[in-house]
């Protein structure tokens, strides 16, 4: 830290009357900042004053701050006073609303690096913030990880203020509440909560913000950082936070009493408390209609068993429960690993992990050589690897169908979680089948049960199925008729808790 | 529930309670009821669940004189020192309890799903996966609970429902025949298993009521009530399944004879062929809760009485401990003798006694109830970490004793032919042709039967480990073929079904066929038959001789026989072309023994009169006398007639002092030959040619199944439509009387039948 800074790296410098000594203050701290724009400028005609204006370049909006500010000052304060000059500035020579008086010089420096325009008034002991930001963003994007057949195609963006709109827009409620603060004592990156306020629990939301002080680090770039830091279960691999791009699915949270915290930079959002059961939630199951809803969750519930078990079960069978195929079945088996010189177990693991590697590869690699490597690995390699006879066809499409499987379920970081739990059921399989399998799914059970987000048990509602008079599980693992759902989920003030009814003056 | 204060709701306690009293007890409840009170286990069992009804009254009242804590209560009432035996007490009973579990379990475990694992390891893992999830504390103990409750619950249930379907109604009938001293006898043994209610006593405080539930007491009694009498349901239905399907015999041999109950009955859909694995699996799920429950209650008093300051502290030493106990090498029969023997005497009346004198001491000292609970410290992560690396380390470092053997060095045996010359036995087991399978040509058929002489199976075995290089599989096992010279001879054969009987690998739903010359004949076969032999006789039963109702003849039904003594089984007789298989009619086994033989139209007859004929085909002639005369050509044949509909009515009644039945079947007869409708004019020539048809028909079966009443079961005394043991559910005054006099009875009986076919 330098000596203008505290250990928090907060600028203890105040804001000085004589403008030279904050100008010196502010060159030394954006000394070797090219970035940085600073001009000393004389308005007035009779009664003259010096200010000084300081921003960062390209983070602001260069026409209109030349329009509404600097060209009002140099034309609209020939009748400049000769005390007061700051009030005077303040109302005649900037047109524009969102103008407020910063009174300490770490805010001041605070809001020059997140985009707005300081103005220091010689005499004066505090400045002008402008905000006329105009950073680089890319608008609003369409969501490409979380896809929709049905339903808004926007998505979150890197842009905090384009992100809070995207809310704002979809609840027009006074309720709905953004608290804003700033994480990172380096990046000062902009942190919201949003939730509405009659609606959400509030000791929920002062755990949460409680959580989110509790640590000072130098930067966040990004809402997995925060969400690091402030779950309960570092060593679970399941998440305890659920993330999602879609601001239809954040807004959905948002008025189920959840709250979403929204952090500069990030284009995904984070939904809490969260359950199992909300990962598996998409956002189109709302819009779809209920029958389909319901297959689909269905479906995403055996895809993430299949996602976790198939390998694990396949190895169980295979090397020691061969009795519970059918006869047919554990021949094909038997033929189609004949001559393979690897153990089953060492089979699995290989193709698992080369799945895992082609994924990763997939990710990593521009988009339209990740394709090509898709077809080179999966097909020909894995062709070439069966046609040599160095893995059996029947693992091919155990792995294939894990991998699959995985991918129903609509959040990428639950279902990434899966990965690692994967290996444990293998594990357990291949050294004692069926009982092994049994065990893994048991430590699973009692690690979920004992999982908990912000204070709400992971299993919610399955385990505690008669919570809120049963109606949480109407939205589970089957998804009843809109008209049906009435109640909002335990997340939410027991007061408020009713979200439909018919409307009475309509049946005239 | 929500907020780590260790609280459960009413919901959560009902459905612990459910996994808690079923999950063990369910092994051996058919057992213990079938040791004690035989056909009226079924008494037993409601019985005992009658005493569960008033003893979870009494230890709810205790709880409720305690004032919730019954520890901190204890300690008031008689001092530290008592309190701290008190303890002792129970934690020895839990420990017991635990080590009786862990031990039941595991050698289920090792001997249906993990042959060849050493059991020390699938106990230890069992314990540390049982302590790591009463780390995780009461609270996930009851949410585990709840997401498992259907997922368990519900596969039992339909499983139980489907096997009723196989149950042999003369294993259960007549009731109220062992005498009320057996009745309540074997319903306070079966009550022994509903002891984990005592521990309501420790969970009362860990109850979260609503706001709303003024009347505590009677709300909790309600809920424990309602798992009672599921527990109760379920413990009939499994009893009802056991007894019906295995006897008495076998249901009394072993602890835990229920589990081969599993591989008979076969659910509907053809992808998993046994399904024993998997409900064993999903049983094994609720095995956990009840052995995490025993580590939680140990742990909960230890803390208290050895004043430590984190439960969770406690559970590696017991580990340890349990772990000690379960290795000891005893027999788990020898084991549960002395376990049963301290529930008894000792484990039960104390859940009573203490609780009594401590309430008792307690009112006398006039101590106000306590109304604040122990508030229990939040569990460290820290340990529960440490359990969840040792498990796994654990299954890492016991790599070595799991013997796994991958599905390709496995010779899966399809068919097994079984010969006996003089006194030494030949096995031949037919192999898969995988090669045939892959496309990649076909095996040498010579290669796919291996011959092996032995004395006895065991030596068989043997043989086989020194000669093969390939591990002996029957889990894929189709059908056995049993040569002539081993169906009649008793001793060999009853060696054999021993065998069977102890090899849980070898399904007991595997059918069984005897052969009119030798084994071998018929294994020779294989080479011409369509997917080889195992295959055939599985697709013929499956597809052909089912569609005509015959009876599916398994060495499950064999073993039954065997251990019951006198039911007669209608094994399918097979006879060896030069390159087909023909199924020759019934070879009648009784009491081990091949009697009887019968051709293929006596056997339909036969079928006939059992009741489960159908699409059997009667043929007459133009000669009515010629009907009635005994290998008859079909060539013949002016008529034939198609019957379905067969039902079988049995009665049974006392004349003169002797047994009379009246077997009275009817049926619909289609003709399919031999009729010609002479148009609307002639309604009433029609009419009667039917009725002639339907007249002589009648007359044919009448025949051949009061011919064959009197030669087999009045001349050879071969009971084979089982009428001896049917008594027992039709007349229960004659089965008394006859009860253990069959030859009398089969002498004694007169009988008449009726027959009536309607012809359409």
């Amino acid at each position: 830290m330098s000596l203008l800074h505290d250990e928090q790296n907060r600028i203890t410098a105040a804001i000085s009357k004589k403008l030279t000594e904050n100008i010196d203050v502010i060159s030394t701290l954006f000394t070797d900042c090219a970035d940085v724009v600073k001009r000393r400028i004389t308005v007035g005609n009779i009664n003259k004053v010096d200010i000084y204006c300081v921003y960062i370049d390209n983070m602001i909006n260069k026409d209109l701050l030349e329009k509404v500010t600097i060209y009002e000052l140099f034309h609209n304060l020939n009748e400049m006073p000769a005390r007061n000059q700051f009030d005077f500035i303040k109302e005649k020579g900037l047109r524009t609303v969102d103008l407020s008086e910063v009174i300490t010089m770490n805010e001041l420096i605070e809001d020059v690096l997140s985009g707005d325009t300081a103005i220091l008034v010689d005499g004066c002991d505090k400045a002008l913030r402008v905000s006329i930001r105009g950073m680089p963003s890319r608008g609003v994007p369409k969501s490409e990880n979380e896809v929709a057949i049905r339903g808004s195609l926007e998505s979150f963006s890197e842009a905090f203020y384009i992100n809070r709109v995207l809310l704002r827009r979809r609840i027009k409620d006074t309720n709905l509440k953004i608290k804003q603060f700033k994480v990172g004592i380096r990046s000062h990156t902009d942190v919201a909560l949003c939730y509405l306020e009659d609606v959400a629990k509030p000791e929920m939301v002062a755990d949460i913000e409680k959580r989110l002080k509790e640590y000072i680090i130098d930067g966040i770039f990004d809402s997995g950082m925060l969400e690091q830091l402030t779950e309960r279960n570092v060593y679970s691999p399941f998440p305890e936070f659920q993330t999602t791009e879609r601001p239809d699915k954040a807004a959905s949270a948002i008025m189920e009493g959840r709250v979403a915290v929204l952090v500069d930079n990030s284009p995904l959002a984070l939904l809490l408390p969260t359950t199992l059961n909300s990962f598996f939630q998409a956002s189109d199951d709302s819009y779809s209609r209920w029958e389909i809803a319901t297959f689909t969750r269905i479906l995403r519930y055996f895809g993430a068993f299949l996602s976790i078990a198939l390998p694990g079960l396949y190895i169980a069978v295979i090397n020691y429960n061969a009795e519970v195929l059918s006869s047919a079945m554990a021949l094909s088996f038997a033929a189609a690993r004949d001559g393979v010189p690897f153990s089953v177990l060492f089979e699995v693991i290989m193709m698992e992990i080369a799945f895992q590697m082609l994924l990763e590869a997939g990710i990593r690699l521009p988009g339209p050589m990740g394709g090509t490597l898709g077809i080179v690995g999966g097909l020909i390699i894995g062709d070439a690897a069966v046609t040599a006879n160095l893995v059996s066809p029947i693992v091919v499409i155990v792995i294939a169908m894990t991998a699959i499987s995985a991918f129903t379920v609509p959040n990428a970081a639950f279902a990434a979680s899966f990965r690692i739990v994967r290996y444990l059921i293998i594990i357990l399989s291949a050294f004692l089948g069926l009982y092994g399998f049994v065990l893994g799914i048991i430590i699973l059970l009692n690690h979920l049960g004992g999982l908990k987000s912000f204070g709400m048990p992971y299993l919610v509602p399955f385990a505690a199925s008669g919570i809120n008079e049963g109606t949480d599980t109407k939205d589970a693992i089957v998804r009843l008729p809109l008209r049906k759902l009435k109640r909002r989920p335990i997340f939410s003030r027991k007061t408020e808790r009713t979200r439909l009814i018919r409307n009475e003056d309509d049946k005239h | 529930m929500f907020s780590d204060n260790e609280k459960i709701s009413l919901r959560q306690l009902k459905r612990l309670l459910v996994f808690d009293l079923f999950s063990v007890s369910g092994l051996i409840i058919p057992r213990i009821a079938a040791a004690t009170s035989g056909k009226d286990g079924v008494i037993a069992i409601i019985l005992a669940t009658l005493y569960a009804f008033i003893y979870v009254w009494i230890i709810l009242s205790f709880t409720k004189s305690t004032g919730g804590n019954y520890l901190d209560y204890c300690e008031r009432s008689m001092g530290g020192i008592l309190t701290f035996l008190i303890g002792i007490l129970y934690i020895a009973k839990l420990f017991a309890c635990c080590v009786f579990a862990v031990r039941l379990f595991g050698e289920v475990i090792n001997e249906t799903l993990l042959e060849d694992t050493d059991p020390r390891a699938i106990i230890l893992l069992l314990l540390i996966v049982s302590a790591y999830a009463a780390s995780k504390g009461f609270e996930v103990r009851a949410r585990i609970a709840e997401v498992l409750y259907f997922i368990i619950i519900i596969p039992i249930f339909i499983f139980l429902i489907l096997g009723l379907r196989k149950v042999d109604i003369t294993n259960l009938m007549p009731l109220f025949t062992e005498g009320a001293g057996g009745i309540f006898i074997g319903g306070y043994n079966v009550f022994l298993t509903f002891s984990v209610l005592e521990l309501l006593l420790f969970a009362a405080p860990l109850i979260k009521f609503k706001k709303s539930d003024i009347r505590r007491g009677k709300r909790l009694y309600h809920y424990v009530s309602q798992s009672l009498v599921l527990v109760g349901v379920m413990d009939i239905l499994l009893f009802a399944v056991t007894m019906g399907i295995l006897g008495r015999t076998e249901t009394r041999r072993k602890l835990w004879s229920m589990v081969n109950v599993i591989q008979v009955i076969k659910l509907p859909g053809g992808f998993i062929q046994r399904q024993d694995a998997v409900i064993l699996g999903i049983w094994m799920l609720s095995i956990f809760t009840i052995i995490s429950a025993f580590f939680y209650y140990i742990s909960l008093i230890s803390k208290h009485i050895f004043r430590v300051s984190y439960q969770n502290y406690l559970l590696i030493p017991y580990i340890i401990l349990l772990f000690g106990v379960s290795a000891i090498p005893i027999e788990t029969e020898q084991f549960f003798y002395y376990f049963e023997f301290y529930m008894k005497y000792i484990g039960m009346p104390q859940s009573l006694v203490i609780p009594g004198i401590v309430v008792i001491i307690g009112k006398i000292k006039k101590l106000d109830k306590l109304k604040k609970l122990n508030k229990t410290k939040k569990n460290k992560p820290a340990l529960k970490t440490l359990l969840f690396i040792w498990a796994l380390a654990s299954v890492v470092s016991l790599t070595g004793c799991s013997d796994m053997t991958e599905i390709e060095d496995r010779n899966f045996i399809q068919a097994m032919g079984i010969d006996l010359n003089g006194n030494e036995l030949t096995v031949y087991y037919v192999l898969p042709d995988l090669k045939a399978l892959t496309e990649r040509g076909s095996e040498e058929p010579e290669k796919l039967i291996l011959e092996l002489k032995g004395y006895d199976f065991w030596q068989i075995e043997e043989n086989y480990d020194l000669q093969y290089n390939k591990r002996l599989d029957f889990s894929q096992i189709k059908a056995i073929i049993l040569g002539k010279e081993l169906s009649d001879n008793t001793g060999q054969l009853k060696e054999f079904l021993s065998y069977v009987e102890n090899k849980y690998e070898l399904g007991r739903n595997t059918l069984i066929f005897s052969s009119v010359s030798s084994a071998k004949g018929i294994i020779s076969l294989n080479r011409y038959l369509e997917g080889g032999i195992g295959d055939y006789l599985d697709r013929l039963y499956r597809i052909n001789l089912k569609n005509t109702g015959k009876k599916v003849i398994s060495v499950g039904d064999m073993v039954f026989a065997m251990n019951e003594g006198n039911p007669v089984i209608n094994m399918p007789l097979l006879k060896a072309g030069e390159k087909t298989l023909e199924a020759m009619g019934f070879g009648m086994f009784y009491h081990n023994k091949l009697e009887y033989t019968v051709d293929k139209e006596e056997a339909d007859y036969i079928d006939i009169a059992n009741g489960y004929g159908k699409n059997n085909l009667i043929f007459l002639t133009d000669n009515p006398e010629e009907d009635l005369k005994e290998n008859k050509s079909e060539a013949i044949s002016e008529v034939v007639v198609k019957i379905n509909n067969i039902t079988r009515t049995l009665d049974f009644a006392r004349i003169n002092e002797k047994p009379f039945l009246t077997l009275k079947i009817e049926g619909i007869g289609i003709i399919e030959k031999g009729f010609k409708d002479t148009g609307q004019t002639s309604q009433t020539i029609n009419g009667k040619v039917i009725e002639d048809i339907e007249k002589r028909c009648n007359e044919v079966v009448k025949y051949h199944i009061s011919k064959n009443l009197e030669e087999i079961t009045r001349g050879k005394k071969v009971d084979f439509l089982n009428l001896y043991r049917m008594t027992s559910y039709k007349n229960k005054k004659m089965w008394l009387q006859y009860k253990n006099k069959e030859n009398q009875f089969l002498e004694e009986l007169q009988y008449t039948v009726e027959i009536d076919f309607k012809m359409q």
